[in-house]
């Protein structure tokens, strides 16, 4: 598995795990009172910004597994797997990046258009902030996935 | 799924060429391995400038090294 392909499997899963770590304080903490009325500003920034330091950390530590490993699977490659790890970015990697940022930002556009009429309905800020959370999430977990979809079979 | 209409013979001119290996051959192409085992197995089309120095690096004419099928 290449370095970027990795990098979308951590952020796949930095994503997912993070918004379900802050449904679960939200929605813990308004047992039996009105959703709007849940404390959500602090969790909503404590769950991005410890996904920012948790995606950091997970793909040190993902490279440094997968170094070792792939130095005992072929010892005489160690060499070889160490600059791989290492290697920039190439052709096809901007290529995938594109293409993945391109599909994640279809969701980003319709959280932006419904924050937007919330805004019009004078909804409550609750609605309007977790409409545009939930966008990015699900942005940033499709662009994941075409990510992972263009290394695994290719760009349609 | 092939994404792709395009068909290679890097890994038969690889072997034509002594042995030569994928890290090998990206490293004198400057792309990452992963690029040359995705366009050996038909998962991507590169650049034409890529085709161009892939060519240049198997010491083989574009046409050798990439093939396209008849009609469109």
């Amino acid at each position: 598995m290449s370095r970027e392909e990795r990098s979308a499997w951590v952020l796949l899963g930095t994503s997912i795990v993070g918004y379900v770590v802050y449904a679960a304080i939200v929605l813990s903490g308004v047992v039996g009172s009105p959703l709007v009325e849940a404390a959500y500003v602090i969790p909503m920034l404590a769950v991005i910004g410890g996904a920012i330091v948790a995606g950091i950390v997970v793909n040190i530590l993902a490279s440094i597994v997968a170094g070792i490993a792939a130095g005992i699977r072929h010892p005489d490659r160690a060499e070889e797997a160490a600059r791989e790890a290492v290697e920039p970015r190439d052709e096809r990697d901007r290529a995938i990046g594109r293409y993945a940022e391109y599909g994640g930002q279809a969701f980003l556009v319709a959280g932006a258009l419904g924050a937007l009429v919330l805004a019009f309905l004078e909804a409550d800020h609750f609605w309007i902030a977790n409409a545009l959370f939930l966008a990015f999430t699900l942005s940033s977990v499709l662009g994941s996935l075409l990510r992972i979809r263009a290394y695994r079979w290719g760009m349609p | 799924m092939k994404p792709t209409r395009v068909t290679n013979s890097i890994r038969a001119l690889r072997f034509a060429r002594g042995e030569l290996t994928q890290a090998e051959l990206a490293r004198r192409v400057g792309v990452t391995r992963q690029t040359i085992i995705a366009i050996e197995q038909g998962r991507y089309s590169p650049s034409l400038e890529m085709a161009f120095q892939i060519a240049r690096a198997l010491e083989a004419p574009l046409d050798e090294v990439f093939h396209y099928p008849d009609g469109i």
